[in-house]
């Protein structure tokens, strides 16, 4: 075919062109398959970091032997790991890895498995799976286990897919300038091609022909450099620390590794070849719409329309004036290079700003409370001493470190109906809400056996030393706790009767709902209060003041953060803080027989390494019920914010990336094109002095444009997502302009602009340098 | 007096063997107010020889001297400015730059200088390069004869002491190249303004003061037009 022979003599004498051409084809082949290499190392990372967490798709906690048995033989399992329960009760702990598209529900399938295959009961199978089952549904979706994953696969699929065409469309314009370049250089020879009897057709498949060879080189370099660069970029990603950061830290070696998908390369690879071959018909089409004598006596760079006054001009006189001129030359390129560094900045400023704002959401009002905690737990006792089995119980495991509780009652002042709480707390409770400034220690309270007095007032009464109160006694009669106690357990078997009989119908697990029927936790207490209250008596107890203080607050308090010490001094109430020692010492008798039947208190677990361990020891006993995983959730969303980081930060590198590669091929082009008028410029007088001075200000009018719009698109975005917020009552009104920085982005745009500004003024000043080895008259007959 | 001395003019492009002489020491001089034409074959060196006469181009050896004045001693930067105020410089093609209306073209040079245009001396320009209707035009909006008349009004507005002409008629009909070779003839007359203008046109040349014929690089003849 006459068109192959054809485009392998324009490749061979047109080595520069092809060259450049096959250089757009690998920039953007690189940035297709770094973006899909970027994909599946995320996806893998994520999956890997679930599995760091938790080692499997679901653990059976505490099963006999023959359950354990028969879960290894499931057909769904594809592997497992037996281990025996820590708490040395004969039970077995089973870690399973089910197959991929093994069933179509989890949920579904657990309930008939624990009938079907573990013989637990019709009735007692959705209780027995939330005690015994531990989901890690994360790693599930991950391994596409059940239908819902697949679902959610399809849909972040979707997502990246409608990401990547943008990309792409914006990639495409890389090959076109190439290609127009080059088509540009040859009008005159297609025209004479056309003058000897070419069809159009002809000179379209010329074109055609041409990428179609350009891409068999320049397709696979482009993906080899592709893998190789989204290498070094997560190595400096794992090297600057970041998976360090937002990934478990001990592990984040490990977690984060570097994954290649040959499907997602193939995608690339095809994606980029449609690119080539779109961009070099194009072009073919673009040449054909002029008349074989146009295109022979053809005038490049004729200008119809220029502005008489602009901004440049203004600025920076006539050099400013002949540069945005020559930016309208080159309308749409100059708007879509304009648009993606715009977005680009926008991206890099928004997502670091907004990341450092989630961040600081997350881990802020803990740092600001100045309390932080791994678990909270609930725990029943119905006499006044017995939480301490439940502390007992934590203590003997050596998983934790800190415990945080106290109890709380109430007393009331002999002449007015003045309110006062009083607060037993634990040692390591004390601390921490009193945040290391309470007037007098822990020590010095139990020892001497007094209160510590905090009131709201401005002034706290320094000459207080002793307080006289009457102490209500919550102490219900033997009938009213007998009465309670049986209505309490006839209203759990009925409870536990209906979640059974729903859980049955739904076939599925059961979910709690604000039913309108009697709840013993709920109505149950309220009942008992009431009850006590009826029968209770009152007892006056004087209280030794050691200390008296004005309600403390922890240093950088969130505004936004209410604690209970904010609602005690809002409502005047005045506190009179003990230790527990005195409590459990004796001082519980003055509250009566018997006291709230729930309470809860927060541990530390002593290290990360633990958390596992301590999660399920706490799962075992009955009478306690992790009702906060504070270090689980912390860990899952520093895992996510991390990896979603990782990804954005990438799609930002990516879309600036494909900016400059457009900034710097729109300027060096835009160079290259008008090496005739520029050397015209010089023969009648420029310097090259003020030739550079032109460079400079047409990569100062990129930036400047994009800086200013990409500052107007991230306080655009700010207000708006702040005014969204407001509106959907996510965000008070007072805290506008103090969520979301207004100044951090701006900042962020700046230090960006300046760097897009270096490589502009490099993408001019390069080609012009070059020029300069030629002369002028050289210059000027390059096109001629 | 001589505003124009050039002494043993010599360019060489290529090496070994590829090696052409563009220029062999041509010498010549050129008093104040000449109108000279210089005509030869094609590749005879008549343009590379204007391009260094006007400091757009360094020769290989030799020397160009203006009012005395070496020109090839200055560095790039003071050379431009010598192409800026003291030759204007006429091509076959225009080279008008694109961007720029008529009016904005005819004054770059002066405004490179970081001067402001006398819009006095613009107006009679315009008017004498029959130009006023069209001082807004760009360039793509002009005939080839005015857009000459453009650069023609280019080389002449900064008033320099020669003018370089590189077949200034070379891409125009007949009538505009009377109209044009009449415009340079009124500017060498009214401005005192030395002329060097390169053509293949005979007739052209006869309405010069002196001719030059260029062939391989050297001169061949150097005579005065006795029949203008």
């Amino acid at each position: 075919m006459f068109e192959f022979l054809l485009a392998r003599r324009y490749i061979k004498t047109q080595k520069r062109h092809s060259a450049l051409t096959i250089c757009s084809i690998i920039v953007a082949v690189t940035l297709m398959s770094m973006l899909f290499t970027g994909f599946a190392t995320l996806l893998g990372c994520k999956r890997d970091a679930h599995y760091d967490q938790k080692p499997y798709h679901m653990c059976f906690i505490g099963v006999t032997y023959e359950q354990a048995e028969t879960i290894e033989k499931l057909p769904e399992v594809k592997s497992y790991n037996v281990k025996k329960n820590e708490v040395g009760d004969g039970t077995y702990d089973v870690e399973v890895m089910f197959k991929k598209n093994s069933m179509k529900d989890s949920g579904a399938y657990l309930q008939e498995a624990a009938r079907e295959k573990l013989g637990v009961s019709l009735q007692d199978a959705p209780y027995w799976v939330s005690a015994h089952v531990d989901e890690n549904t994360e790693l599930m979706n991950d391994d596409l286990v059940d239908d819902g994953a697949r679902f959610k696969f399809v849909q972040l699929l979707c997502i990246f897919y409608v990401f990547i065409v943008i990309i792409a469309l914006t990639l495409r314009l890389i090959i076109d300038t190439a290609f127009e370049v080059s088509s540009k250089e040859r009008e005159r020879q297609f025209g004479l091609l056309q003058s000897v009897g070419a069809t159009p057709k002809q000179i379209v498949r010329i074109m055609t022909a041409e990428g179609l060879m350009l891409s068999a080189v320049g397709v696979p370099i482009g993906i080899i450099i592709g893998i190789g660069c989204a290498y070094i970029a997560f190595k400096r990603i794992v090297g600057n620390g970041l998976a360090d950061a937002f990934f478990t830290s001990d592990k984040a070696g490990d977690i984060v590794r570097f994954h290649i998908s040959p499907l997602m390369l193939v995608i690339a690879a095809v994606t980029g070849l449609a690119w080539v071959l779109f961009s070099a018909y194009g072009t073919g089409m673009r040449v054909i719409k002029k008349s074989p004598v146009e295109a022979i006596s053809a005038r490049s760079n004729t200008v119809k329309k220029v502005r008489k006054h602009t901004v440049m001009g203004l600025l920076f006189g006539w050099v400013g004036k002949l540069t945005s001129r020559n930016a309208r030359r080159q309308k749409k390129r100059f708007i879509i290079t304009i648009l993606s560094l715009t977005l680009s900045l926008a991206m890099f400023a928004g997502i670091g700003s907004v990341m450092n704002a989630v961040t600081d959401a997350v881990t802020g009002p803990l740092a600001e409370m100045g309390r932080d905690f791994d678990m909270s737990l609930d725990y029943s006792c119905f006499d006044l001493t017995g939480y301490k089995k439940s502390v007992e119980y934590l203590e003997k495991s050596g998983y934790f470190s800190k415990y945080y509780y106290g109890i709380t009652k109430n007393a009331q002042a002999l002449d007015s109906e003045k309110r006062y709480y009083v607060e037993y707390l634990s040692k390591d409770e004390f601390e921490a809400s009193t945040y290391g400034k309470a007037p007098v220690t822990y020590e010095e309270l139990r020892d001497s056996g007094s209160y510590l007095f905090i009131t709201g007032a401005d002034e706290p009464d320094e000459s207080l030393r002793e307080l006289e109160l009457k102490v209500f006694e919550s102490i219900a009669s033997d009938e009213v706790k007998k009465d309670f106690e049986e209505r309490y357990a006839a209203a759990m078997a009925a409870k536990q009767e209906a979640e059974k009989n729903t859980a049955d119908n739904a076939g599925s697990d059961y979910e709690d709902d604000d039913d309108d029927g009697w709840d013993p936790y709920r109505d149950g207490y309220i009942e008992l209060v009431k009850a006590t209250k009826e029968t209770c008596k009152q007892t006056n107890h004087t209280f030794k003041i050691a200390a008296s203080c004005k309600t403390i607050k922890p240093d950088n308090k969130n505004p936004f953060m209410v604690t209970e010490y904010d609602y005690y001094e809002k409502n005047q109430y005045k506190l009179l803080i003990a230790t527990i020692d005195q409590y459990e010492a004796g001082e519980y008798k003055l509250y009566g027989n018997y006291t709230s039947p729930f309470s809860s208190f927060n541990v530390d677990i002593k290290s990360p390494e633990v958390y596992e361990k301590a999660v399920k020891y706490v799962k075992q006993n009955d009478s306690i019920d992790l009702w906060w995983d504070m270090f689980g959730e912390l860990q899952k969303i520093r895992t996510t914010a991390g990896a979603y980081r990782i990804a954005a930060n990438f799609v930002t590198g990516l879309i600036a990336l494909i900016a400059i590669v457009n900034m710097v091929n729109i300027v060096s082009t835009g160079i290259i094109n008008r090496r005739s008028e520029l050397a015209s410029m010089q023969c009648v007088g420029m310097t090259q002095g003020q030739l550079y001075k032109m460079a400079v200000i047409e990569g100062l009018q990129y930036t400047l444009v994009a800086t200013v719009g990409a500052v107007a698109l991230c306080l655009l975005g700010i207000f708006l997502t702040e005014t969204l917020l407001i509106a959907t009552e996510a965000m008070p009104p007072e805290s506008r302009g103090k969520l979301l920085s207004y100044t951090d982005p701006v900042w962020r745009v700046l230090a960006a602009s300046g760097f897009a500004f270096i490589v502009s003024v490099l993408a001019a000043v390069i080609p012009l340098r070059n020029m300069q080895k030629t002369s002028l008259i050289d210059q000027i007959r390059s096109v001629d | 007096m001589d505003l124009m001395r050039i002494e043993g003019l010599c360019k060489t492009y290529g090496k070994g063997e590829n090696e052409v002489k563009a220029l062999d020491n041509v010498s010549f001089t050129v008093p104040k107010g000449q109108m000279l034409a210089v005509i030869g074959p094609s590749g005879s060196g008549k343009s590379t020889m204007l391009h260094i006469l006007g400091g757009v181009d360094r020769p290989t050896a030799g020397k160009v001297f203006l009012d005395e004045q070496d020109v090839f001693a200055q560095d790039n930067k003071n050379l431009a400015i010598f192409r800026r105020r003291q030759v204007g410089l006429i091509y076959q093609f225009y080279n008008l730059i694109p961007v720029l209306d008529a009016e904005e073209n005819i004054t770059l040079p002066l405004i490179m200088d970081g001067r402001k245009p006398d819009s006095k001396h613009l107006d009679a320009l315009l008017d004498l390069l029959q130009l006023k209707e069209r001082r807004h035009h760009l360039p793509s909006q002009l005939s080839g004869g005015q857009q000459q008349r453009v650069s023609i009004g280019r080389a002449l507005f900064t008033s320099p002491g020669v003018i370089l002409a590189d077949e200034p008629t070379g891409n125009l009909d007949s009538k505009n190249s009377a109209e044009i070779m009449k415009l340079l003839q009124q500017s060498n007359k009214e401005y005192d303004q030395t002329m060097i203008i390169i053509t293949h046109d005979e007739n052209i040349a006869l309405q010069c003061d002196r001719i030059i014929t260029l062939s391989d690089g050297k001169i061949v003849s150097d005579k005065l037009n006795t029949r203008k």
